[in-house]
């Protein structure tokens, strides 16, 4: 069993860039972890990602990628793949966020022994709140990919007897003004 | 024959900006910035409750989560005309610093120090001779000879690797770069240690907010942290102590290792310290409020006007009309429906885009404007600002800066060239030596109120029927954040946020007068267009974050970019 972090990135506020924000909400709900798995919706974090990422033994990142692939599409990658400016599918936005925090702790000698990028493609990333159908729809998929990698990884997990109401805060409706 | 050079991206993090200069005979001639994206942030906290505002902006972007968060309950707390108890102006107070000791040293060593440090140079250094330099600048511990020797060889397998990566886009070699091979070790050790440091910043800002990015303890009315000294759950002895561990271990790598660097960057640059200025109109809000009304303040704010010291004049309150009344944003050039200049109570975000047209509309950056001119805001318009109105601390600190440079340099630097790209650093550097001595007066004022038997540290927001218009301004590691909001019923009837990034990015307005990154760079030398460093080290020496600006995901086929630099 080793010390793991389940981080979501994305922004809220950009369509289905709130996937990897989701899914961390979605797992917090359906299951119960032991001490050893931290679970963070980090936004987009650009570089105080070295701070989230720096010393733990293994990471599971969710997030959106750029790809040619249908939208809901799930994509998971590990390692080196990660670190590839050839990689492809490209990714989003916080593409050189990762890509550079994980080459500097590694240079620095912190980086997580291993990584695990969980990744949807969406279908839009405009302004506004809210998954499109298919990328709601892989948000469980991607869950359940999580909760396997941990399985793989030696951690205790366990599905809640009663499953909680995910706090999704952001997709509360507003009330028109008067 | 003039040259016409576009960079784009130019920002080393999240976000999107385009450069176009012109460039003839090894000289900038004109130039523009252009936001590459857009984001209707504004547009989707319309009809929400004031309460929530700041849990949706400090979305906005993922580097400014704290600054957008502060602002906006600061906003909706001016619109109803409440104070807020003094344990939670302290408490925000130390999260901004802690927040923004992070984000200064992130910027200058992850985000810019590569524009003047040549890492492969780094490989030719001998560590007995970086060890030796490095004791002659500052009594820092972490310089050892053994230091350098595993620094260097840390590189030298990484380069062995062929996983270069994060430096692969790096301008080794090139002829601007001067810095002797024990300065550039010395750097990359530095760099590698700021990381640690940046860390330990951070940190405050989590135990204070819960957690970071994305802190959980605000509220319109207060902080939502309870002030138990004795509880465990509550904000404690033990984790105030902690904090002032923190405090401890980052303010002294700030002032023997920051702090030093940047002097000697600007001693062994000295030519960095005329190029540059730009716009000199300086802009900054005063902040750390030692009252629950925001009246008085450790930091001052005000304005400067055509680089005229003796035309200061201070921003006074949280109230004062002198900011209120004087800002406006214009879209004369910026992608939006229609042509006007307008307060921002009055704004509407109706995006209209064009092609790009540098004659015409070029950019998703409104154009703010302070009494109708341009500003630039950040580190350099604090200092500034803080010397023309007489804060003696920002005195002291640029005094001591200055003394260091022109040691290091061996001829007298004077205020006068912080007006420069190089400038900026110091003007950081600076900024950053100050919020040390205040972190932990704070962090004693905070002490001394619980002490006294005062633990509240929340007020209940009443919001009345009818419309109440607010504005919440802080002085952002970037610079001047301003969040606008206009409340009708208790709900968000418009909201608008002028961020530091769009006053320094600002496109021309009506009448043609360039923003504060287009007009810096005019003047700048360019020693090889395909390799545009120059232009670099000026744009990142403002610390660009075009996210909250604007914002996009780099369209697929859309290759404009000649030269591209991240």
């Amino acid at each position: 069993m080793s010390k793991v972090l389940i981080i979501g990135l994305g922004n809220v506020l950009m369509g289905d860039d709130a996937f990897g924000p989701s899914v961390i909400r979605d797992l917090e709900a359906s299951y119960e972890f032991g001490p050893d798995v931290s679970l963070l919706d980090a936004g987009t974090p650009g570089s105080d990602l070295d701070s989230c990422l720096a010393g733990q033994e293994a990471v599971i990142l969710v997030d959106t990628v750029r790809s040619g692939q249908q939208a809901g599409r799930l994509c998971l990658m590990g390692g080196q793949d990660l670190l590839s400016p050839a990689a492809h599918p490209r990714f989003n936005a916080h593409q050189s966020g990762l890509r550079e925090t994980m080459l500097r702790l590694q240079l620095h000698g912190r980086a997580p022994g291993q990584v695990l990028l969980v990744g949807v493609v969406p279908s839009s990333l405009k302004a506004g709140i809210g998954l499109s159908p298919a990328v709601a729809e892989a948000v469980q998929k991607a869950a359940n990919e999580v909760v396997r990698e941990l399985k793989r990884l030696g951690c205790p997990v366990h599905k809640r007897k009663q499953h909680l109401p995910p706090n999704l805060w952001w997709e509360a409706p507003p009330t028109p003004t008067p | 024959m003039s040259k016409r050079i576009v960079i784009d991206p130019v920002t080393r993090i999240e976000g999107h900006l385009r450069l176009d200069a012109e460039v003839e005979g090894g000289v900038v001639r004109d130039s523009w910035a252009s936001g590459q994206m857009w984001r209707g942030i504004e547009v989707i906290l319309q009809g929400r409750d004031p309460r929530d505002a700041w849990l949706f902006t400090q979305r906005i972007c993922g580097v400014c989560t704290t600054v957008h968060a502060i602002t906006s309950v600061r906003a909706v707390e001016n619109a109803l005309g409440m104070e807020i108890p003094l344990n939670a102006q302290y408490i925000r107070n130390l999260i901004l610093i802690a927040h923004a000791l992070h984000d200064h040293v992130v910027h200058f060593y992850h985000l810019s120090a590569l524009d003047w440090v040549d890492i492969t140079s780094a490989l030719k250094a001998d560590p007995r001779k970086a060890a030796n330099l490095a004791e002659s600048l500052s009594e820092w511990p972490g310089n050892s000879w053994r230091q350098m020797v595993a620094v260097k060889n840390r590189l030298q397998k990484i380069v062995d690797s062929g996983q270069l990566g994060i430096f692969a886009n790096g301008y080794w070699g090139h002829p601007a770069m001067k810095l002797r091979p024990e300065v550039n070790l010395l750097a990359v050790s530095h760099y590698l240690q700021a990381l640690e440091y940046q860390r330990k910043a951070n940190q405050i800002v989590a135990i204070l907010g819960g957690k970071t990015p994305n802190i959980q303890n605000l509220a319109v009315g207060g902080v939502a942290n309870a002030v138990n000294l004795d509880n465990q759950a509550a904000l404690n002895m033990e984790k105030l102590y902690w904090i002032k561990d923190l405090f401890d271990e980052v303010n002294t790598f700030v002032l023997q290792v920051y702090l030093p660097d940047v002097a000697a960057i600007g001693a062994m640059y000295p030519e960095w310290l005329g190029y540059g200025a730009g716009v000199k109109n300086y802009l900054a809000v005063p902040d750390l409020p030692l009252d629950s009304a925001g009246s008085v303040f450790d930091l001052p704010g005000g304005t400067v006007f055509d680089g005229d010291l003796g035309s200061a004049r201070s921003f006074e309150s949280f109230q004062d009309p002198y900011f209120r009344e004087n800002v406006t944003e214009s879209i004369a050039h910026s992608w939006y429906k229609g042509q006007w200049s307008r307060h921002p109570w009055e704004e509407e975000t109706v995006p209209h885009y064009t092609d790009y047209d540098a004659q015409q509309k070029y950019s998703w950056v409104k154009a703010p404007r302070f009494q109708g001119r341009p500003m630039q805001v950040g580190p350099l318009a604090q200092v500034l600002v803080g010397n023309a109105v007489g804060h003696e601390p920002t005195q002291r600190w640029t005094r001591l800066a200055l003394e260091r440079v022109s040691d290091l340099a061996g001829a007298r630097i004077e205020l006068s060239a912080l007006h420069s790209t190089l400038g900026r650093h110091v003007a950081r550097a600076v900024r950053t030596a100050l919020l040390t001595e205040l972190g932990l007066k704070h962090l004693q004022l905070l002490l001394d109120n619980i002490g006294k038997g005062d633990v509240q540290t929340f007020t209940k927001p009443e919001f009345p029927s009818g419309e109440q218009r607010g504005f919440g301004f802080h002085e952002a590691p970037r610079g001047c954040l301003s969040h606008w909001i206009v409340i009708r019923d208790g709900k968000i009837a418009n909201y608008q946020a002028v961020v530091p990034s769009t006053w320094n990015a600002s496109p021309r307005a009506e009448d043609g007068l360039p923003g504060p990154y287009e007009a810096s760079l005019i003047g700048n030398p360019v020693a090889d267009a395909e390799l545009p460093l120059e232009i670099l080290r000026t744009i990142h020496s403002f610390d660009p974050c075009l996210a909250c600006a604007i914002h996009t995901l780099d369209a697929d086929g859309r290759e404009i970019a000649t030269v591209k630099a991240l």
